[in-house]
């Protein structure tokens, strides 16, 4: 703000009603501070103010104008993750991530690919040098070899979150991690890359998203000049499938010598767009707070990741390696009563409101979040319609969802520990499988 | 008046430039507390910063780690906000970003909650300050939890005595900044309730206190809210400030320290320029460009109130290849370039939080006079290769402690 705003500030401020002054000296009674101040009633919700375009060739662009600092955030969003892995092929989008802007950070995950820059000035080279990757990327031999060998550099052996989705997700797009496994990016060949490249690099799938001191109509020139006449055709991307049931499993890690033990007791949730997303993600945080309040564990954590698919929710459990099998059985007897009170919902509605607004702090975590929408199929200005979404809420709908997602049948395990905790909690579980 | 007064300076002649961190700054005439305010509603955010100006540094010989202690004991109970329940408000209203922490040179506790929840964190903040209650209970709790977190990041962490042993040798004893903030194991075991009590009495009082916020709240509201809640909090002297001597090092220190590691490891410490001068943000570009230049070491101006500490480190068995690489490397101006840069990025970006930009006006306020330093600050990078070539030439073998950390046999 500057120095002249502070002034404005301050003659508007006189010229507001006149506040309440309370005046005390040091040595007054001070019980009165015993009474902690009323809690004010929740604010209306804003979200971030976004200003969204489409270019002639169907290219979407966003912009989140924030002129306090001189940091613009830069995400391009294309709507194509390792679940548009071509099949037989697992890594062909992290390949393709890693081959596509050098010098530049291209993220993968399972719906999208980000490329994503932070700058103090000159917003405009970057956005048009990410855009031409776009649209002149090219691949040899040579350089998936080097693509390859970063990946596996980066790459951890056998992780928890693998063997979520193996088990979550068997024979679906979702069923490896998003940079693939090994095998998969070792045969794959110049060909199937470009393949890949023209089948889902098109101008409609993808999302220029920009957050700071910068105008939707700057943007949209930039991008216009940068890709204006490139238009692709577009194919058909396929809806991802149904998840398959599956309940009951178990996959441990062993950790030989561990005092204590990981559960991780997963399900396969609904994808984001669909009408009871909301009504999960708030059933998760009321699940949290019940498994937190009944079991003594060292951290207990309940999630719902959201995606354009089925996502996954999970309930985190970390206890001493005795109590392993206990803590299955403490998890299963908590969610055996799925009913949520008005009470528990009107919490999570408060608190799920509460913490929204700082996860857009930044612009990188603003872009972020729109970029997230972006790849799931949501539109731009979601958070506009939240507020409401949240308040018609009722009780009876987040309990119907809890039931049908939270029902102990359902849940599979995954588990890390000492190798001597596998038979304790195979046979409390069955389908166990451990390396 | 003295509102208006502090209004009026914050808006009176200045720099035509945009001020990164607009603010207000005032005193409370009841008992001396600074208020720094930095109204922004872009988010319906508010972040509280509270610091008080003690850290390790002033501590009294034989209560060392005692600063590092009131981090756990702020956290302990107030005589209106029972023990336990501190996390427990800040968790049913939404706080997000909440911790406190200690240093050499001061210690601070922040939370960032929905703006129509500020007057609770007030609250807490203000019955902290005021009247903190310490039972033996709760000191020796957090007294055997501050020896173990000593013994974990101190004593048994890798190449922990030796990172000590830096200080130990550029500070000696009677320098503040001798007991690297935890302080000596011995000192933490003997630490009493009644000299707790004394350290609170003395450093935790709103005159050695500053307030920062930032958010989306309305200066004068919340000028009657701080009237409220730390306004009435009890008068107290700020503790007078002793004057800082360093001894230069003029003859080059070189200690060995074996501890159970694999690698052998090799640190090389100078003092350098104070934090927030010119020549501090020249150590800390030299820093970042030896970083990027080299696959081997890892350098890093620790920037300090009274004398900073510049480290270059290697795992090797001997510092050859940092003297090497000092003596013969020569920057471009494009990386010098590049590494300011960079380091105003990261700066810029950590400004989006108004967590960080609360605490950030509380520092420029306390170590430049200025909570609208912020512009000067980024100015300072402004660095040349000249400027890189003249400090690099201050760091000269005499001058310097050499710790080679030797492997356990």
């Amino acid at each position: 703000m500057t120095r002249l705003g502070l002034v404005l500030m301050f003659v508007a401020s006189c010229a507001a009603p006149e506040p309440r002054v309370v005046t005390l000296t040091p040595n007054a009674d001070l019980g009165w501070r015993a009474t902690p101040p009323a809690l004010e009633p929740g604010l209306p919700f804003r979200g971030p103010a976004v200003q969204t375009g489409v270019l002639p060739n169907n290219m979407t662009v966003a912009v989140v104008e924030r002129h306090r600092l001189p940091v613009f955030a830069i995400h391009i969003v294309i709507q194509a993750g390792s679940a548009d892995d071509p099949p037989g092929s697992p890594g062909c989008a992290a390949t393709y991530a890693e081959l596509l802007c050098p010098g530049l950070t291209v993220n993968t995950t399972v719906d999208a690919l980000t490329i994503s820059a932070t700058v103090l000035d000159s917003p405009d080279r970057i956005l048009v040098k990410a855009l031409q990757c776009l649209r002149d990327f090219s691949v040899d031999e040579s350089t998936i070899k080097a693509a390859r060998n970063a990946i596996d550099l980066r790459a951890k052996g056998s992780s928890v979150e693998a063997e979520v989705h193996e088990t979550l997700y068997p024979e679906h797009p979702y069923g490896h991690l998003a940079r693939g496994t090994k095998e998969g990016r070792s045969a794959l060949t110049p060909s199937t890359i470009k393949q890949f490249h023209h089948d889902h690099i098109v101008p409609e799938r993808i999302a220029v998203i920009v957050v700071g001191p910068v105008t939707l109509s700057a943007v949209k020139r930039w991008s216009d000049e940068a890709l204006g006449n490139w238009a692709p055709t577009a194919v058909d991307r396929p809806l991802v499938p149904a998840a398959p049931e599956v309940h009951g499993q178990l996959r441990f890690l062993a950790q030989p010598g561990s005092p204590r033990v990981v559960l991780n007791a997963v399900a396969s949730g609904v994808p984001r767009r669909h009408p009871d997303a909301l009504a999960l993600s708030l059933g998760s945080a009321i699940i949290g707070r019940r498994l937190n309040a009944g079991i003594d564990a060292l951290d207990l954590r309940v999630g719902f990741a959201s995606r354009r698919g089925p996502g996954t929710l999970r309930i985190q459990a970390i206890a001493a390696s005795e109590r392993a099998a206990e803590l299955r059985t403490a998890i299963i007897a908590e969610l055996e009563s799925p009913t949520v009170t008005e009470g528990e919902l009107d919490l999570a509605r408060r608190d799920y409101r509460n913490r929204l607004p700082a996860q857009l702090q930044t612009g990188e975590a603003t872009a972020g979040v729109l970029g997230a929408l972006f790849a799931t199929g949501l539109p731009l200005d979601y958070f506009t319609a939240l507020p409401e979404k949240l308040a018609t809420l009722e009780a009876t709908d987040v309990t119907r969802v809890v039931r049908a997602h939270f029902d102990p049948d359902r849940l599979s395990f995954v588990a890390t520990g000492d190798p001597s905790l596998l038979s304790e909690l195979g046979a409390s579980i069955g389908n166990a499988s451990g390396d | 008046m003295m509102f208006l007064a502090a209004l009026l300076t914050a808006t009176s002649a200045g720099p035509a430039e945009r001020a990164l961190l607009p603010g207000i700054t005032y005193t409370l005439p009841s008992n001396g507390l600074r208020v720094i305010l930095s109204p922004d509603p872009s988010l319906p955010l508010v972040a509280v910063n509270v610091w008080y100006q003690v850290g390790s540094a002033h501590e009294r010989p034989g209560e060392t780690g005692l600063a590092h202690l009131f981090e756990h004991l702020m956290f302990q109970g107030s005589r209106h906000v029972p023990a336990g329940k501190h996390y427990q408000v800040l968790r049913s209203i939404g706080a997000v970003d909440t911790n406190g922490t200690s240093s050499l040179d001061r210690t601070n506790f922040f939370a960032t909650v929905p703006s129509h929840q500020l007057e609770t964190l007030l609250w807490l903040e203000s019955d902290r300050m005021g009247f903190l209650e310490l039972t033996d209970e709760g000191f020796r709790r957090q007294q055997a939890a501050a020896i173990a977190e000593r013994r974990g990041r101190q004593n048994a962490a890798p190449y922990g005595p030796s990172n000590e042993r830096v200080f130990q040798s550029l500070f000696p004893v009677g320098h503040p900044y001798h007991s690297y903030l935890l302080g000596s194991q011995a000192d933490i075991e003997s630490l009493t309730l009644d000299r707790a009590r004394n350290f609170y009495r003395r450093h935790f009082v709103p005159a050695n206190a500053s307030v920062a916020i930032v958010g989306d709240f309305d200066p004068l509201t919340m000028k009657t809210l701080i009237d409220r809640w730390f306004g009435s909090l009890p008068n107290g002297a700020a503790p007078t400030r002793r004057d800082v001597v360093t001894v230069p090092i003029t003859s080059g220190i070189d200690v060995r320290v074996i501890e159970p590691v694999e690698r052998p490891r090799v640190q090389v410490a100078w003092h350098s320029p104070k934090l927030l001068t010119p020549l501090d943000a020249v150590a800390e570009v030299y820093a970042e460009l030896i970083t990027r230049r080299s696959d081997t070491l890892v350098a890093q101006q620790r920037s300090l109130q009274h004398v900073s500490v510049f480290t270059v480190t290697e795992f090797s068995d001997t510092p050859a290849g940092i003297d090497t690489f000092l003596r013969t490397t020569v920057f471009t101006p494009d990386e010098v370039a590049s590494a300011a840069r960079a380091i105003r990025l990261r700066m810029l970006q950590a400004l989006q939080n108004i967590g960080y930009r609360a605490d950030r006006l509380n520092h420029y306020a306390r170590f430049a006079g200025d909570a609208g330093f912020a512009n000067e600050d980024l100015a300072r990078y402004s660095v040349t290769v000249e400027d890189i070539e003249r400090f690099a030439a201050t760091l000269t073998q005499n001058r310097r402690v050499v710790v080679r950390t030797v492997p356990a046999p």
